[in-house]
């Protein structure tokens, strides 16, 4: 490579070469060790251009250099162009918002904002998109401001997103920011105007009605666009600024939103819009998808839906899996409108469900998840179950951990398959739930259906069943481990007399005994506790010294909550006739009442007073304690 | 939004990255591994799979050109299709820049390379495709 030395292209040739990661790092590790010395000798500033990119390239492959970032800042200092866009392009790599070399780069920006040079500016500017943020803003502001009405229409269009660079860092940070954008919709070139869009679908989300007023103009823009009225060097393979049509809809879509008359005022375009889309080819597909989107966003019509349907299915019988794929999320689109449509597709919906694929899987669960009622909410929380079960990533987890528990709260065609599918999700997913479904699932099982006492009954005893072949299960959550115990302290007894008590105390003092768990240890231990002291008094048959070991055991645990509980329970289990009163079997949902003046202990409070201890005084009547 | 756009050859070897949100998390070495990770994960997917998957909820959208991976994270706002033929755009923009690009151009050149996608992406929004636009400045800054 001309112009580069021996040094950099016998870098960049080792790195090519390289077959290994561990190579690879070898490589850099030196690179590293080199720079150091480079920078300080003699040459290093006619070399620093060099210098700089080698350093990029460290940085890349995972090696910090901090010894070089003040380099790259002086170099923006520089009046050749190429260094100093050297200079800003590696300042932005290394540099964050909360670097002290920032201040130095500032300067250096305030100096390029007010250049002759519009590169010069523009190379600033795109350092500004980059590393300007909160306190930073003030110093750059008004250069900025005023770059946006510079005669380069270059110089504007980076300005443009350097506001909305600010407007992202800091919401108040640009007062006129509305005003600005509007005027950017009347720029006369096309990547300014684009400019002013990105920013536009940001402000417009936060506040649609301050700009539904910008709608005509906006149908007018695209209506241009889409007519070929745009210089030929927009478009991209004969599709004219495609990605310009996308921001458009986009933001249409926000402003037409539960608003009938900025819809309506849309509907003709994006009609012509679907027409014209050019289905033989993906640009015209990726379209033809943020049109459907549009339209499900915006106030309804009808023939714009059944159009949007119609184009749906195109995108469902294309040979090109990636059309396809999408296909599925236009369907999920226009299901939230009007559920019927997704009727005449269901042997492609139920293909996808089956494809290798799993890109195309997931997308289908989460048409099916929109798509769920009362008559199918058993076939898609199990194909969600088998995702479940074998999917690794903690993201996807927790989506279906959310969509299962949601949907079956809102469908659960009985309270055993409510109950079994949260157990399952418990399972499965337990350590990324929210402790609300705990709490839900125990009141369902302590509260009853409000059917008969048996069926109820009946619910009670499945549970424990249950719950007494999951707990000693390696790895369950704590959510489940919880829900698990309490429901045995309640209702074991309900198993009897196929199963003890005594051996529900074993399965719970095992799980006590196997520790782990995360955050929520503590309190499952507490749960675990709690459950024992239960159980130990219906163990009438003796054979319990080893879980009044582990009690006695707890009274010193770390956490705090079962300290408390192992010190309660301690003393009952010495005093068989006293424990009956504290742990009542199946009273859970009894309230408990207590008087305040706790009248038990008036006899003990009169032997004090007459073996002359101080009456009580409130502290009203209290005499205020020496100075 | 663009959350990051990333040039990986088939060895997890990275050529290019850009990323447009403050990742304080990751250190330099683990945002390498991840790069890996994911090239990892397109190559795990055969032809007659689709270009898209989900990754560490990011939405990735990938197009390989000879030993090179073209990626893209964004969140889940983005049109993918959109974002599999920008991806293509990008390359035929470096096509004509470098003159039918290679892995060892953008190796070589690795500023010129982030020049032409810091035009075409800022804040994470596609901002500039046209061609002539994006590669403009570039001549400035060959001539001077």
């Amino acid at each position: 490579m001309a112009g580069m030395s021996r040094e950099f292209n016998e870098l960049v040739r080792a790195i090519g070469d390289c077959k290994s990661k561990q190579e690879e790092d070898t490589i850099v590790a030196k690179e590293v060790v080199t720079l150091r010395s480079r920078v300080a000798d003699r040459e290093a500033s006619s070399r620093m251009k060099e210098l700089v990119m080698r350093m990029m390239y460290c940085e890349m492959l995972g090696h910090r250099v901090e010894f070089g970032y003040i380099h790259a800042v002086n170099m923006t200092q520089r009046q050749a162009l190429g260094e100093k866009r050297m200079g800003y392009l590696a300042a932005s790599l290394f540099l964050d918002g909360d670097s002290e070399l920032l201040i130095l780069l500032v300067n250096t920006i305030q100096r390029d904002l007010r250049s002759a040079s519009p590169w010069d500016m523009c190379a600033a500017l795109s350092a500004v998109t980059r590393l300007i943020g909160g306190e930073t803003i003030p110093a750059v502001l008004a250069p900025v401001k005023d770059a946006a009405r510079h005669p380069d229409h270059h110089v504007r269009k980076k300005a443009v997103m350097a506001l909305q660079r600010f407007m992202h860092k800091s919401p108040d940070a640009v007062e006129e920011m509305g005003a600005i954008l509007k005027r950017t919709l009347a720029d006369r070139e096309p990547s300014v105007m684009a400019a002013g869009l990105c920013g536009l679908v940001d402000e417009a989300r936060k506040d649609p009605p301050a700009y539904a007023n910008l709608v005509p103009s906006l149908v007018s823009i695209l209506k241009q666009v889409v007519e070929h009225r745009l210089a030929r060097d927009f478009d991209y393979h004969r599709t004219p600024a495609p990605w310009l049509q996308i921001r458009l809809l986009k933001l249409l879509a926000t402003l037409g939103h539960a608003n009938q008359r900025t819809s309506e005022e849309m509907y003709h375009v994006l009609r012509e819009v679907m027409t014209r889309a050019d289905c033989k080819t993906t640009i015209g597909f990726a379209i033809m998808f943020e049109a459907v989107k549009t339209v499900c966003a915006i106030y309804p019509q009808p023939q714009l839906l059944a159009l949007a349907a119609d184009n749906t299915s195109r995108f469902l019988t294309s040979e090109n899996r990636n059309v396809k794929c999408i296909g599925i999320d236009a369907l999920s689109a226009i299901v939230q409108v009007n559920a019927e449509y997704a009727a005449e597709h269901q042997m492609v919906v139920i293909d996808c469900l089956e494809d290798p694929d799993d890109t195309l899987k997931w997308k289908t669960l989460e048409l099916l998840f929109r798509m769920t009622n009362s008559s199918n909410v058993v076939v898609v929380v199990e194909r969600m179950a088998a995702f479940l079960a074998a999917t690794k990533d903690h993201h996807l987890k927790q989506d279906l951990v959310a969509k299962m528990t949601s949907l079956a709260e809102r469908y659960a065609p009985s309270n055993a398959w409510y109950m079994e599918t949260m157990n399952l999700v418990l399972e499965k997913g337990g350590e990324l739930m929210q402790e609300e479904v705990a709490h839900n699932l125990m009141r369902l099982v302590a509260e009853g259906a409000a059917e008969s006492e048996e069926a109820d009954d009946a619910l009670r005893r499945y549970a424990a069943q249950s719950y007494l072949a999951l707990l000693p299960k390696p790895h369950a959550p704590d959510l489940l481990i919880q829900v698990g115990a309490w429901t045995l302290g309640e209702y074991a007894y309900l198993l009897a007399p196929a199963v003890t008590p005594l051996q529900v105390v074993d399965v719970v003092c095992d799980v006590l005994e196997r520790g782990g768990g995360g955050v929520r240890r503590g309190a499952t231990q507490a749960f675990l506790l709690s459950a024992l002291t239960k159980l130990m008094p219906l163990c009438t048959q003796g054979g319990t010294e080893v879980a009044q070991e582990m009690i006695e055991k707890q009274q010193s645990a770390r956490d705090l909550r079962v300290q408390q509980r192992a010190r309660e329970f301690a003393p009952l289990l010495h005093r068989p006739n006293l424990i009956h009163h504290v742990v009542v079997l199946d009273a859970s949902c009894e309230d408990i009442t207590v008087d305040e003046r706790l009248p038990q202990l008036d006899g003990l409070v009169a032997a004090a007073l007459r073996k002359g201890a101080q009456p009580y005084l409130s502290p009203r009547h209290r005499q205020p304690p020496p100075d | 939004m663009i959350k990051f756009l990333i040039l990986v050859n088939k060895q997890g070897q990275t050529r290019l990255a850009r990323y447009y949100e403050d990742r304080m998390d990751l250190t330099a070495d683990e945002r390498t591994s991840q790069e890996a990770d994911i090239v990892r994960k397109c190559l795990m997917r055969g032809e007659q799979q689709c270009s898209f998957l989900e990754y560490k909820g990011y939405r990735i959208v990938y197009r390989r050109y000879a030993s090179l991976f073209f990626i893209v994270g964004t969140d889940e706002d983005e049109n993918e299709l959109a974002i599999l033929e920008f991806i293509h755009q990008l390359v035929e923009t470096m096509d004509r820049y470098f003159e039918s690009v290679c892995e060892l151009d953008i190796m070589s050149q690795l500023d010129k390379a982030h020049f032409i996608v810091d035009e075409m992406v800022v804040n994470g929004c596609i901002l500039e495709t046209n061609k002539n636009l994006v590669l403009a400045p570039l001549a400035v800054l060959d001539k001077s």
